[in-house]
């Protein structure tokens, strides 16, 4: 079997996440952590989509630049920028295959 | 029977011997006091309040001389539970210490309520909560919109039921600092201030008591339709800006004394007031001018 070449992107054990929007900003409060996020519609929808189930990042890509409507290279330092971030709150993490 | 209904000096015996029993909205507290000074001015800021029997009280403050020495020194402190020193103090400001000793307890203890640090007032059940940080102007709005009608719940804290949102009031005098104590002066002639305390670490305090319709009407319905973060500057501009409510969150959020230690339940309880509030920023300097906008704010959701 071939090693995936994207790491796969999942919520942290015991990540629980409570939503709430106002107009296209969000806020997600990590019940596990206490602590509480501002998020803008982007990095929202992305991290909704891993909260729904774990992603590889191929996965991710594709879905968003057909979301946008835009080149998946555009799409993917977006991603990158917003999984960092996510990984550094202690939201996700990213595994490699 | 109210405090107003025993002479001064029944209250100041009571306080000095077994002590008082005051009921503020949802909280009830025991207070002695062997500072006699204090017993006139807490006896004017209180006199509207439910004098009560002792049997269940939620704490029990003692003011007294702190030390072998205090007859010296004038150092008093004050006790929280016959356990805990709150503050010492020099006895003129035994009554701003006073005061803060009831809102440490609050911060500390009432966790029942989602508690933000914030000014309330309300008219026809809709309250206005005035948000931030000490010096933003927040007591000295409170005190000119009581004076003009609005209904005092709390120049404080904002103690909000999770389940219902209902605002719930202590009615508690009215803290104002420096500058702002004269401002309220000239602007309420007929307030009813205590003593000033001259030398606190917050520099001088009064305090205004709250008006009589505020404590007879404690328990009516508030719930929150405004949440405003003043900012006063003396050269402002008066501005009333809205701030978009995921901001608001977060700002109220830090606000929060308790939004931490409530976890799911504060942040829920928090997103359901935002949800029903318009938020604004507020920057000025003329109070009359803020006055006018705020109270516009309350005309507009009449006619609405």
């Amino acid at each position: 079997m071939t090693a995936s070449p994207w790491p796969i992107w999942r919520l942290c054990d015991a990540v629980t996440l409570l939503w709430r929007s106002w107009g296209d900003e969000f806020v997600v409060f990590n019940v596990a952590a206490n602590q509480t996020h501002l998020l803008d519609a982007f990095s929202a929808a992305v991290l909704k989509q891993v909260e729904a189930s774990p992603k590889t990042l191929g996965a991710l890509t594709g879905h968003f630049a057909a979301e946008l409507g835009a080149d998946p290279g555009q799409v993917l330092p977006r991603l990158e920028e917003a999984g960092a971030r996510f990984a550094e709150l202690g939201l996700i993490e990213r595994l490699n295959t | 029977m109210k405090v107003g209904d025993i002479s001064v000096s029944d209250f100041a015996g009571l306080l000095a011997s077994q002590g008082v029993t005051i009921q503020t909205g949802p909280f009830v507290f025991r207070l002695t006091s062997h500072i006699p000074s204090i017993a006139a001015p807490v006896w004017r800021l209180y006199r509207d309040f439910p004098l009560i029997e002792p049997d269940l009280v939620d704490f029990h403050l003692v003011l007294r001389p702190a030390g072998r020495f205090a007859r010296f020194t004038g150092r008093c402190e004050v006790v929280i539970d016959a356990r805990r020193i709150l503050s010492v103090f020099k006895s003129p400001a035994a009554l701003p210490h006073l005061e803060w000793a009831l809102n440490w307890w609050i911060y500390n203890y009432a966790h029942q309520f989602f508690i933000v640090h914030a000014a309330v007032v309300e008219r026809d059940g809709k309250a206005i909560l005035l948000c931030g940080p000490p010096g933003s102007g927040k007591s000295t709005l409170c005190a000119a919109l009581v004076a003009r009608g609005w209904r005092l719940l709390s120049d404080e804290v904002a103690l909000v039921c999770p389940d219902t949102l209902k605002i719930f009031a202590t009615a508690r005098p009215i803290s104002l600092k420096n500058e702002s104590i004269e401002v309220i002066e000239r602007f309420a002639p007929s307030a009813v201030f205590g003593p000033r305390a001259l030398e606190t670490h917050k520099g001088i305090v009064a305090h205004v008591a709250p008006p009589e319709q505020s404590v007879r009407h404690i328990n009516a319905d508030a719930h929150p339709c405004w949440i405003l973060f003043p900012s006063y500057a003396a050269d402002a501009a008066t501005r009333l800006t809205p701030i978009p409510k995921a901001r608001a969150f977060l700002r109220a959020a830090s606000d929060a004394f308790n939004y931490q230690i409530l976890g799911a339940q504060g942040f829920r309880t928090l997103a359901a007031m935002i949800d029903r509030c318009s938020c604004f920023e507020l920057a000025y300097a003329d109070l009359t001018e803020a006055l006018k906008v705020i109270e516009g704010l309350g005309q507009q959701a009449h006619r609405a």
